[in-house]
């Protein structure tokens, strides 16, 4: 069931929700202002994300209950190094290590994530379960979408939301992905129903 | 214990980490042997009691507040080791120094939401290798960098080197040539006026101009070797010592060497260089034949390494004591047969062989004479039958198939 605009523009303000709760904690954690902001979103079908190549690096976290699905934060590789050498304060000639980078972006995504899956499990008003975020290198979109710990997940519609991050004035590119799992839109339509009825 | 709470003792303790159970307030519920191992905080003394008590740490707001929401949202919490070095301040194993490096991980019970498991791995031995690669990598990096300024600069002296000589001897041609045509115009003009004691010494005036003419251009073509680029093309060696037999034939004559040529390969390489190359070495195997039945072997091996050339002459041999030294410009050894020539020849062979990529070297046979051999780090085409040839071949020459 696709989501119509008033949907997708509902969705937007909880990612952006989201997203603001996860720039306050890497704020906290990193003891830097780092804001983080969405500049557009979009929609896409699995078979779009089938048309992408290897995605760089990337942080998965799958999440169940009345919806289910798996959320994303991908970053193009050289990005991802270079917000990874500066939340770790290294300056521009350090080389920063695998063992690191998968460290730092695991907690990085696993921040964003919460951010946004929290504000996403505040509108459903109903628990939702979550699992560790696991770090991926140079794995395509589509196979991380439909990655599931009891088989593949067959997902309808993904949302994709473009991430900046600013850190120390610099400006970080991601992308923050979440697909839906196939059948559990409804509900999710239903609750941004409600909430816009409210 | 929460009464419905499985004991889980057995199961923790199990585990190759760290793990405890803590519940919304962050007292401790469970606490497995490997904690207890760390910290030396039994299992009986840390249960019931506040984590953030215990470890003052926990109680920040960037442990406590992820941890709320953990209890609040059901949102796992990861602490890396990267950004946090540790959760809990612990003593490091092995006798490592600071605290041990942690990778920590909290998520809640799927069957008691109000619980949280937390499992911290030790992450402080692959932390500390990280930090010797590091240091490691930053010293090959700073020695790489002074080896490259340092390469920079030799190369850079060495051509200043190689221009130099080059320069410096071919200036001292025309001063030379005047040197001798005007002895040689006094020697003719007062021939009649002059004693035998100085038509001796004009004489020696000539024949020292005629060394140092020798000398010079040895000069030039050593400086000539370094200073031009190796044009590799494809060279079929079996032309290039044809070519340079054509040029010794009168000598070879003269002296009635026999020459053994094995097939030689067609290699990648420079042509004008690699005839030099073997000019040299025939030439110092004719010079140092005293032979009544002097023979030349130009030949070639197959090592597992590549192929191996060589010039193999049944002359006066060297002594291997002088295996190196015979390789160095102007290195002449004592030896009781007078020889021709200014001791630059080998050092020219040396200089082609190694800007080729190879290496040159002398064997003293046990039948004596002297076996020069050398390699060239160029690719081999192919071994070029002599047959097709043969007409091409002087009649002093021994082919070998």
């Amino acid at each position: 069931m696709p989501l119509a605009e008033i949907d997708i523009d509902a969705l937007g303000e909880i990612v952006n929700i989201g997203v603001g709760r996860a720039a306050a904690s890497l704020s906290d954690l990193l003891g830097e202002r780092i804001e983080l902001q969405v500049p557009s979103m979009r929609m896409m079908t699995k078979a779009d994300a089938k048309c992408d190549g290897p995605s760089g690096m990337s942080i998965l976290q799958e999440f169940k209950g009345q919806v289910s699905g798996n959320a994303l934060l991908v970053f193009p590789s050289e990005s991802a190094k270079t917000l990874a050498k500066m939340l770790a304060g290294y300056d521009d000639s350090e080389d920063v290590q695998s063992l690191e980078l998968s460290g730092i972006l695991s907690e990085v995504g696993n921040i964003v994530l919460n951010g946004v899956l929290g504000s996403l499990g505040n509108v459903l008003g109903c628990p939702l379960e979550y699992r560790v975020p696991d770090f991926f290198v140079d794995e395509t979109l589509a196979s991380l979408l439909s990655r599931d710990a009891n088989g593949d997940l067959a997902t309808s519609e993904v949302l994709v939301a473009d991430t900046n991050f600013h850190v120390l004035s610099r400006q970080i590119k991601g992308t923050v992905l979440i697909a839906f799992k196939l059948g559990t839109m409804e509900n999710l339509c239903e609750h941004l129903l409600r909430l816009g009825t409210n | 214990m929460p009464e419905s709470l499985p004991d889980y003792d057995y199961l923790l303790d199990l585990l190759p980490v760290g793990a405890m159970i803590i519940d919304a307030n962050l007292k401790i519920v469970n606490w497995n042997r490997t904690l207890t191992d760390w910290t030396d905080i039994r299992r009986q003394d840390a249960v019931g009691h506040s984590l953030g008590k215990l470890f003052p740490n926990v109680a920040e707001q960037r442990y406590c507040q992820r941890l709320q929401d953990l209890f609040d949202h059901g949102l796992p919490v990861s602490f890396s080791a990267a950004l946090h070095k540790y959760f809990l301040p612990i003593k490091p194993r092995h006798g490592l120094e600071g605290h041990m490096i942690q990778q920590t991980e909290a998520r809640l019970l799927a069957s008691h939401r109000n619980l949280a498991l937390i499992t911290i791995q030790d992450f402080s031995m692959q932390y500390r290798q990280l930090a010797q690669l590091k240091t490691e990598r930053a010293e090959l990096l700073r020695a790489r960098d002074e080896l490259q300024n340092t390469n920079e600069i030799l190369v850079q002296r060495n051509r200043e080197l190689d221009e130099f000589s080059y320069v410096a001897s071919h200036d001292l041609q025309e001063p030379l040539r005047k040197i001798t045509t005007f002895a040689q115009l006094v020697a003719k003009e007062l021939s009649d006026q002059m004693t035998p004691k100085q038509q001796s010494y004009i004489a020696q005036v000539v024949s020292g101009t005629r060394r140092m003419r020798n000398l010079i251009t040895d000069l030039l073509a050593f400086a000539g070797a370094g200073r031009t680029e190796v044009d590799r093309q494809p060279v079929d060696l079996n032309e290039v010592v044809c070519n340079v037999l054509d040029a010794l034939e009168l000598r070879l004559q003269e002296t009635q060497t026999q020459v053994i040529l094995d097939p030689l390969p067609i290699v990648l390489g420079d042509k004008g260089q690699l005839t030099q190359l073997y000019q040299n070495m025939i030439a110092n195997a004719l010079k140092f034949s005293t032979n009544s039945s002097p023979q030349i072997h130009i030949n070639v091996e197959h090592a597992t390494s590549g192929i191996v050339l060589g010039v193999k002459d049944n002359g006066i041999g060297i002594d291997p004591a002088y295996a190196e030294q015979i390789f160095k410009p102007f290195a002449r050894l004592p030896s009781k047969h007078h020889v021709e020539g200014t001791g630059i020849g080998l050092s020219i062979c040396k200089k082609v062989v190694n800007r080729h990529g190879g290496e040159i070297w002398v064997e003293s046979p046990a039948e004596g004479g002297a076996h020069f051999r050398f390699t060239l780090d160029t690719p081999v085409r192919q071994i070029v039958p002599l047959m097709s040839q043969a007409d091409d071949i002087p009649n002093f020459i021994s082919a070998s198939i």
